[in-house]
Formats: C-alpha cells, sequence, structure tokens
C-alpha cells in the first residue's frame, strides 16, 4: 500500500514554475528524504504532497485520498489524524506551557485527557521531561523542536512532513532530533518524510528524492 | 479554544487590562450619565405637571381681521371703517367654564378639575412695585390636581378663602416688596383701580420665575380685583396617565372651539431641550464607545499579525479557519463581557453615590432603571464584539502556507 502517490504534480507561481510534472511514489513505513539545492523546489512539493497549498495540475493520493479534492472539514480531520508538521521553526504556541503544545491537536478532538499519558511518555523519551510546565521561551531550541516533534506524533499520524527540522540546531541536537525521526520510523512504521540539505542525515533514509530545478534528478534507494 | 483565548488574554496583561477599562468606563458612563439625566428630566417634567396639571383648557386666542367681521353687518353694502378693527379680543375668558366642568366630571381618565383666573398685573407697595402673575385658585379643588399646596411653606391654602382679599405670596416677591405675612400690598388691575390685599401665606416653589412673581387669591378675590364677577380663564385636568395628556386633550378638543393643550405641548421648548440634551448624551457616549471600539480593533489587529505563525501552526495541525475566527472573537467577547459586568457595578456604585450627593434645594435626581443597565451592557458588548470581529475574519483569511512559506 502507498502513502503517497503523486502524478504529474505542477505548480507555478506566476510565470515561474517550481514543480515540472514530478510523479513520485512513497510507500508506507518507508523513511524518504528529500534533498536538493536552494531553490529547487523542497518545500513547494512538500506544501503540495501534503495538501498545505493547491496544484496547478496533476494529482496526490495521500493513503488512497486524492488531498487536493478533499473538503475543507476532511482535509482539517485528515491533517489532525494521519498526518504530522514539522518545521524548520518550531511554531510552538507561545503561551502554551510544553505539555499543552504537544496536546494541541489532541485537543481539537477533545482528546487530550485520553492523549495525556501519551505526552508525558513522549516528554520523557524525548528527555524533555523537564520541559513539562516551561514556556517555549524558557526552553533551548532543541528542547522546543523536540516538542514540535513530540506535537506532530502525539495524534500517532501515519505520515510525518518535516522541513528542514534540524536547520536552525547544532549538531548534537540535530543528532537527536534525526534519531527520534528513525527510531519513530522503525518502531511505529510511521512514513517520514524528511527534507534536508545534509547529506549524512539524507544517507540515514530508505530512498532519496534528490530535486533539481523542480524536476527530480535522481530517486536512490539505500535499502540496507 | 476558549482556554487558548483566555492564555492569550493573559498573556498580554497591560492591552487586555486597558480594553477592559474602557469597556468597563463605557458602560458604567452610559449608566451613569443616563440615570442622571434621565433623573433630572423626570424632576423636571414632574415639577411642570405639578405646577400645571396635565391638560389645560383656555378660550382660543383670536384675533379680529378684516376678514372677521364681513358680511356680519349689511349684506352686500360696503362698508368703509375709520379705524380698522384689529388685534387681540379683548379678554381672554372661558366661555363654557360650566359646560366643560359637567362634560369633564363623566369622562373616565380625568381625575380631577380645577377652575383659575389668571392676569398679569401690578403690585406694590410704598415705592415698589412689580409686575406680577395673578392666579385665582379653587383651595379645595386644586391640590387634587397640582401639587401646588405643597409649595406654600407658610399658611395654608385653605386660608384663602377663610375671607375676602386674602393673598399668598411667591417668597422672592416677598423679599423684594420687604413685606412679611399679615402685611397688606396693593395690587393694581388693568383699568389702574388700586385693591389692598393682605399676605397671609407664602409660597416657594424652588422655580425662580414663579417666585418672584407668583400671587395666589380665591377665585372670587381675583375675579373682584379684575372686577370680572363670574369669570375664569382656565380650567386644569388631572388624568390618569400624564403621558397619555396629549391624546386624551386630542379628543376633549373636539368637545369645543376651545383650546385644550396637554402638558407637553404647552412646554414645547421644554421637551426640545430634554431631547437635545439626550442627544448631546447619546452623540459623547457613541464617541467614547467609537474609541474604545476601535482601541479594541487596534489591539486584536495587532495580536492577529503578531500571532501569525502560531495560526499557521493550528491550521496545520487541523484547527479550521473558523477556529482561529473564534480564538479572536472570543478575546473580544471575554473581555467585553468581563467588562461590562465591572461597568454594571461601576454605574451601580456611582448613582448610589451621587444620590447621595445634596444640591441646594434638593438632592441628585437618580432615576434607577434596570433597563438602562441592560442597556449599557448591551451596547458596549455589541460594540466591542463589532470591534473584535474584523481582526478575528482577518485572522480567519490568512493563508496558513504563506505565512510558514513567509518565515522559512
Ligand atoms: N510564493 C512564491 N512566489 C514566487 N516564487 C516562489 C514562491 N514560493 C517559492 N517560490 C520559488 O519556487 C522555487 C522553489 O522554492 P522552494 O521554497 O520550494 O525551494 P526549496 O528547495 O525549499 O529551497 P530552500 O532549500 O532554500 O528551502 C524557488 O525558486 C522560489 O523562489
Ligand atoms: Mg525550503
Amino acid at each position: 500500500m502507498l502513502a503517497i502517490e503523486a502524478s504529474n504534480v505542477v505548480k507555478s507561481f506566476g510565470d515561474f514554475t517550481a514543480l515540472k510534472s514530478i510523479s513520485l511514489n512513497i510507500r508506507k513505513g518507508e523513511f524518504v528524504a528529500i534533498t536538493g539545492k536552494s531553490g529547487s523546489g523542497k518545500s513547494t512539493l512538500f506544501y503540495s504532497l501534503s495538501g498545505l497549498d493547491v496544484i496547478d495540475s496533476g494529482h496526490v493520493l495521500v493513503l488512497g485520498n486524492n488531498i487536493h479534492n478533499l473538503p475543507q472539514e476532511d482535509l482539517h480531520d485528515f491533517r489532525n489524524t494521519k498526518m504530522g508538521f514539522v518545521f524548520q521553526f518550531h511554531y510552538l504556541v507561545s503561551e502554551l506551557t510544553g505539555l499543552e503544545n504537544i496536546l494541541l491537536p489532541a485537543k481539537k478532538k477533545n482528546l487530550h485527557k485520553e492523549k495525556r499519558e501519551y505526552a508525558l511518555y513522549l516528554l520523557d523519551y524525548f528527555a524533555i521531561a523537564h520541559c513539562k510546565d516551561k514556556l517555549p521561551s524558557q526552553m533551548s531550541g532543541g528542547e522546543r523542536q523536540r516538542v514540535a516533534v513530540a506535537r506532530s506524533l502525539i495524534m500517532n499520524p501515519e505520515i510525518i512532513f518535516a522541513d528542514e527540522p534540524t536547520g536552525n540546531l547544532d549538531s548534537i541536537n540535530s543528532e537527536i532530533v534525526m534519531n527520534i525521526f528513525r527510531e519513530i520510523n522503525l518502531k511505529n512504521k510511521t512514513t517520514v518524510i524528511l527534507i534536508t540539505h545534509d547529506d549524512e542525515y539524507a544517507h540515514l533514509a530508505d530512498k532519496e528524492i534528490r530535486l533539481k530545478d523542480g524536476e527530480i534528478e535522481s530517486d536512490i534507494s539505500h535499502k540496507k | 479554544m476558549f482556554e487558548l483565548a483566555i492564555k492569550y488574554i493573559f498573556s498580554r496583561k497591560l492591552q487586555s487590562l486597558l480594553m477592559l477599562i474602557g469597556v468597563a468606563f463605557g458602560c458604567g458612563g452610559y449608566i451613569v450619565f443616563t440615570s442622571i439625566q434621565t433623573g433630572f428630566q423626570n424632576f423636571l417634567k414632574e415639577r411642570l405637571i405639578e405646577n400645571n396639571g396635565h391638560i389645560t383648557i383656555r378660550s382660543r386666542e383670536d384675533y379680529i381681521t378684516t376678514d372677521s367681521l364681513a358680511g356680519v353687518f349689511f349684506q352686500g353694502k360696503n362698508i368703509y371703517w375709520i379705524t380698522e378693527p384689529s388685534g387681540k379680543r379683548s379678554h381672554d375668558y372661558l366661555q363654557s367654564a360650566w359646560y366643560w366642568q359637567k362634560r369633564l366630571e363623566k369622562l373616565p381618565y380625568v381625575v380631577a378639575n380645577t377652575r383659575r383666573i389668571e392676569a398679569t398685573t401690578t403690585c406694590s407697595r410704598g415705592s415698589f412695585s412689580r409686575s406680577i402673575a395673578l392666579r385665582g385658585i379653587d383651595p379645595v379643588n386644586e391640590p387634587k390636581v397640582t401639587n401646588i399646596a405643597e409649595d406654600i411653606i407658610e399658611g395654608k391654602l385653605q386660608m384663602l378663602s377663610s375671607g375676602n382679599n386674602m393673598v399668598i405670596v411667591g417668597v422672592e416677591l416677598l423679599k423684594f416688596l420687604g413685606a412679611k405675612v399679615n402685611d397688606t400690598i396693593n395690587i393694581i388691575n388693568p383699568d389702574g383701580h388700586v385693591y389692598p390685599v393682605k399676605i397671609v401665606g407664602i409660597y416657594s416653589s424652588g422655580d425662580r420665575r414663579n417666585d418672584e412673581s407668583l400671587v395666589l387669591g380665591s377665585i372670587t378675590t381675583v375675579q373682584n380685583i379684575l372686577e370680572s364677577p363670574g369669570k375664569i380663564t382656565k380650567i386644569v385636568v388631572k388624568t390618569v396617565d400624564a403621558n397619555k395628556a396629549a391624546l386624551f386633550a386630542q379628543e376633549l378638543s373636539h368637545y369645543s372651539y376651545d383650546r385644550v393643550e396637554s402638558w407637553d405641548q404647552v412646554n414645547v421648548n421644554f421637551l426640545s431641550m430634554t431631547k437635545q440634551q439626550s442627544l448631546i448624551r447619546q452623540i459623547t457616549m457613541f464617541t467614547f464607545i467609537l474609541v474604545v471600539s476601535f482601541g479594541i480593533y487596534n489591539v486584536l489587529n495587532m495580536m492577529v499579525h503578531q500571532k501569525q505563525r502560531e495560526i499557521a501552526i493550528l491550521r496545520s495541525i487541523g484547527y479550521t479557519s473558523a477556529d482561529t475566527v473564534i480564538l479572536f472573537l472570543l478575546q473580544g467577547a471575554l473581555i467585553s463581557i468581563a467588562g461590562g459586568i465591572i461597568g454594571l457595578v461601576i454605574g451601580y456604585v456611582a448613582c448610589s453615590y451621587i444620590e447621595t450627593i445634596k444640591l441646594p434645594g434638593r438632592p441628585m435626581m437618580v432615576v434607577w432603571d434596570i433597563a438602562i443597565y441592560m442597556w449599557g451592557f448591551m451596547l458596549v458588548v455589541t460594540s466591542a464584539l463589532l470591534a473584535s470581529f474584523l481582526p478575528a475574519k482577518n485572522a480567519g483569511k490568512l493563508s496558513p502556507i504563506e505565512i510558514i512559506r513567509r518565515t522559512e
């Protein structure tokens, strides 16, 4: 079964075509790295595959659902339960504590009571238990990013989208966050789609999709 | 969303506090101003009604014109006047007083009625003389229609009928004449004849105009002085409802050619003055609430701007655009409701205090009307809600992807 099936995806901004007819398949449970130079269209692909942004033509099936044809409500629901997002900037809500931030997606579904245990487990697992009651402003960059990753996992999503999650972190913290992705991929069979600049991390992935000028330059499997 | 809204409010304590204070003062101010002003207007209105009854029936003031007498004398003949008859008819006595009183007694909405004879004349004592409002009243029926009796600070209304040529004099007039009770003063009628009268009481209403000029006597006394036996100038009526007086007057006016006017028709000036006062109050309140609303709008707008990233992340984890609208609308609603409640308390406390302030002659007039409180509350809450609606709507319109792209 495929997690993502994209065919002939075209996305342009005015005259400029950022994605030129991209087709790709990502299997469930796969760890995929998307690489490429700055401006090659990685983020644009990420937004197009996850339904965060609209596309000009082509279609994207996520877990068998045509993501760009879903009614708004279903799309929100889909994002809440099936997908997790991690961005380069942490995007935590500054008024909420670490625990509250992690539980934010669960809150939308009124599941924050049931998910509390799991949130505490994630805090512990990511070695940030001490951040439970801290506000984002009182955490380090690495801690914040780990909270953001924990938040993306709280609803047990089937696919994690991460756009340069380590872009703002030092090598130690990058290492920690990357290991977390690797582990959840192995343990939970969660599909991970990771955008990265770093070749070292790209080699960790099962598959590396390299973009160049809005086209797939190479699609290499590192099956070990 | 509720908890997050509260967290947002508390994270910006100063701004939230300012909004709260603005709303509270808007609501409280509305209540205080409206209560005092309505109280004052009611007070004036009561005084007007108390002194002059609900409805007055007078003879129509007729002016004779050239046409008035056309055809009266010789049909088809030309008449040449040496001086054309013109001007006001010489008297304004009510011709059909008896008929009126008979009819009024039968009407269900008439509580009581009384006769009066009024004229402007002069009074003098020694070398002082002054123009006065001479009013002949019926000491028995007058108190049933007006509250004049309550303004008599020395003597009694009934004393007017204990003998001929007894008068009660306004307190300021008395001072002017340098007279006191039991003194005799002279009243000069329009024909120049002098009538000595005895002061048996003092009248003081707090209304300077009356206190400086009013001279009350019995109807017979005044008829005597004016040398018009049996004549009266008006009938004053009390009805079951002062607010419907205009309606009753309208009905009464069908009975005769006489002039029937309700208290509010007689006092058009007073009413337009109170309307103007109310208008000024409304404009002031409107401006104040506008300023407060604009403040709320600004603060929330700024907040939406500052919170863009958080809005984006909320959207990406499954919150809808409606959720974000609610998030900001809720902040406006919570602050305005809290401010409104504080405003109600402020209004109540301020009104209670103001009521205890003594002005010379009377306490501050404050009405206690739950409707004023409800209006004040609704007014600020709705305007604050409207003010938060636009920023909230903008928050809902933000596209998460654009925000993320901008900051990545
Ligand atoms: N909203 C936009 N309007 C116009 N052009 C855009 C817009 N968003 C992206 N682009 C262009 O599309 C191309 C791809 O952008 P994208 O953000 O996908 O690059 P990227 O591979 O993520 O780069 P980076 O590694 O720097 O994040 C770039 O040339 C960029 O200038
Ligand atoms: Mg990018």
